[in-house]
């Protein structure tokens, strides 16, 4: 059973997100998304917006069967209070209008917060979204504390460590 | 740039700054991919990082299994992105790159006050895969992209310009004078517009501001503890203190701190307060030295963030050196002064009346001297504490009882009042902070410099003088 906070924090406006996935060589590959919204709670399933381009050059595009490992770390860009979530990822497929619409508020909110933390300036901000996205469902299997410290890797779902 | 271009190192100077946090994606030997952000990447030399993170167990433990990683790196001044792929090559605990890296942890440590919590023990170095570049706004397949952003130009450290900078100190004849002209050149010459200049007083426990440039108040007798922020780390560690995520760096060890607190592990504890410009992201404070010997620390800041080059931090490194030199010959002048025989005060030429000091006009001003620190207050506001403090009344009482205005250096030092160490005095340093403190505040005292070794206190108005005595 997660705290109210989690899921609150994974669907944050003010969360960055970044995903760490498998190749097809089973290589590490780092990237980011945007736009993370909760599917399902139990189990917990996630839909999340990836960028198409950099997923295109390393042959996964939408309409993709393949299923694959994925780890995806949100952030408060404020407080770096983290959460990471692993599962599988599957269903690679062109975003909705509901995707954008949450894509365009989730990268004004972020941009927003960012620039009232660390000073950068929104007509160099608004530079950093992709302009394509892909969308993903991600079932998750686990969930950890990712926040910096010593509980860094904690389990938040009550699972083995 | 396109994905598809070669791209080294060099293009990703300013993301290995640390003003955006890198992220690092590893896989466990069971196939489960881990990610989490990086405070900073450290870059070895063209084919090689080092990675320092004090709290990545789980991505430790997956280059453990499987030796390979990827990171995406974000240029503060563009918004491009670059993903490389590195592969572990070996771990260090001493030598250069051990060394390097814990510079920047010590730093942080210091900046944060909590040395107990960040400890470096190895730096593993990886070696580079390969480099993709995401340009900002290129990211979709055939899309094109808004036009190439511009970064803000800045001026490149030329070795011609930091020759001229050390030339004119070389021509400086006075510590006043090459104070000035330290902190007016890096502006004229190196473009950085916001400096100070510390030196290190005679316990070697603080460093004071003797001069600045490009701040509302020149801040000068303004004091850091060795030790504290990042000049205070500059000078003790007596190296190079480069930052480019001030603002970066205080939301991590507030992160950091508020975990460790919890915890029960340290007890609360105030941030080090950032010395000069409120919302400066980067600064550079290197140590002035001579013959190994810590005369005090050159800094300079930045609202930009990842502003400074390793470049930069050379020339300031060549500033300081020049600057160090001359200070300390400056010293070594007054002190061989001390020694020679005697001359005659009455050889002091004679004060030339002062077009707006000649007569003392206006209110009379209250001076109260508290002799337990020297410190020193004109009509309750505070103007200066310790040495210079107690130059000051000692001039003040000779003033007031012997109407005298022209004085040399050897005489004064030699007054037991001052409390000066036998050994190493900053006598002229003190001198000169308490000028420039006057000449700030704006004060009806100044102190005019009338030879070599000789000065004038010039007093334009009448003073009342109250000594307050230690008590008990």
């Amino acid at each position: 059973v997660l705290d109210a906070t989690v899921p609150a924090l994974i669907e944050s406006d003010a969360g960055a997100g970044v995903v760490g996935l498998l190749t097809h060589e089973g290589e590490p590959w780092a990237t980011r998304c945007w736009g993370v919204r909760i599917v399902a709670h139990d189990p917990l399933q996630l839909r999340l917006l990836l960028p198409a381009g950099s997923l295109a050059r390393l042959g996964r595009r939408a309409g993709a069967a393949d299923r694959f490992p994925l780890a995806l770390t949100v952030a408060d860009v404020a407080s770096l209070r983290s959460v990471q979530v692993k599962g599988t990822a599957h269903s690679l497929e062109a975003p909705t209008d509901d995707d954008l619409a949450r894509f365009e508020v989730h990268c004004a909110a972020l941009l927003e917060a960012i620039n009232t933390t660390d000073g950068y300036p929104p007509e160099l901000m608004v530079r950093w979204p992709p302009t394509d996205v892909v969308a993903a469902t991600l079932d998750v299997d686990a969930v950890f504390d990712q926040t910096p410290g010593p509980d860094a890797g904690a389990r938040l779902d009550g699972g083995a460590p | 740039v396109t994905p598809e271009d070669p791209v080294g190192f060099d293009q990703l100077s300013a993301c290995f700054e640390g003003a955006v946090p890198i992220v690092i994606a590893t896989v466990s030997g069971d196939g489960t991919p881990n990610v989490t952000y990086l405070s900073k990447a450290h870059r070895v030399d063209d084919q090689r990082v080092a990675l320092s993170n004090q709290f990545m167990s789980k991505s430790a433990r997956n280059l453990a299994e499987h030796p390979r990683a990827s990171l995406l790196f974000l240029d503060p001044l563009t918004m491009d992105e670059y993903r490389v792929e590195i592969a572990y090559e070996r771990t260090e605990r001493r030598g250069r790159v051990f060394d390097e890296l814990r510079r920047d942890v010590d730093a942080l440590a210091a900046m944060t006050g909590m040395q107990d919590v960040f400890r470096l023990r190895s730096a593993d170095v990886y070696r580079l895969d390969h480099v993709e570049v995401v340009p900002s706004r290129e990211r979709a397949d055939g899309r094109p992209g808004a036009p190439p952003l511009v970064p803000e130009p800045t001026i490149a450290p030329t070795m011609a310009a930091v020759a001229e900078l050390c030339a004119r100190l070389d021509r400086s004849g006075d510590l006043d004078t090459l104070v000035r002209v330290a902190v007016d050149g890096l502006a004229q010459l190196l473009g950085h517009e916001h400096s100070m200049l510390l030196l290190l007083d005679e316990a070697g426990e603080r460093l004071f501001t003797l001069a600045s440039h490009g701040y509302d108040h020149e801040g000068v007798g303004s004091e850091v503890l060795v030790g504290d922020g990042v000049v205070g780390t500059a000078a003790r560690l007596a190296t190079p203190v480069r930052v480019g995520n001030a603002r970066q760096m205080a939301k991590y060890s507030r992160s950091i701190r508020a975990s460790f607190e919890s915890a029960g592990d340290i007890q609360p504890g105030g941030e080090v307060p950032w010395p000069g410009l409120a919302v400066a992201d980067s600064c550079v404070a290197v140590p002035l030295r001579v013959l190994g010997n810590l005369v005090g620390v050159l800094a300079v800041e930045s609202e930009r963030p990842a502003r400074y080059s390793a470049e930069d931090e050379a020339a300031l490194l060549v500033v300081a050196s020049v600057l160090a030199g001359a200070i300390e010959t400056i010293r070594s002048e007054e002190r061989d002064e001390v020694g020679a025989p005697s001359a005659p005060t009455s050889t002091a030429p004679p004060a030339p009346p002062d077009p707006d000091l000649a007569a003392p006009a206006g209110p009379t001003v209250h001076v109260r001297f508290f002799a337990v620190d020297g410190s020193t207050f004109l009509d309750g506001d505070y103007l200066i504490k310790g040495v210079a403090g107690r130059i000051l009344w000692s001039l003040l009482r000779q003033h007031e009882q012997e109407g005298r205005t022209d004085f040399t250096n050897r005489e004064v030092r030699l007054d037991p009042s001052l409390d000066l160490p036998d050994f190493r005095d900053n006598f002229e340093s003190r001198l000169i902070l308490l000028k420039r403190r006057l000449d700030e505040r704006g004060a009806p005292l100044r102190i005019e410099k009338t030879g070599r070794g000789r000065f004038r206190l010039v007093v334009g108005t009448d003073l009342r003088l109250e000594e307050r005595a230690p008590e008990g």
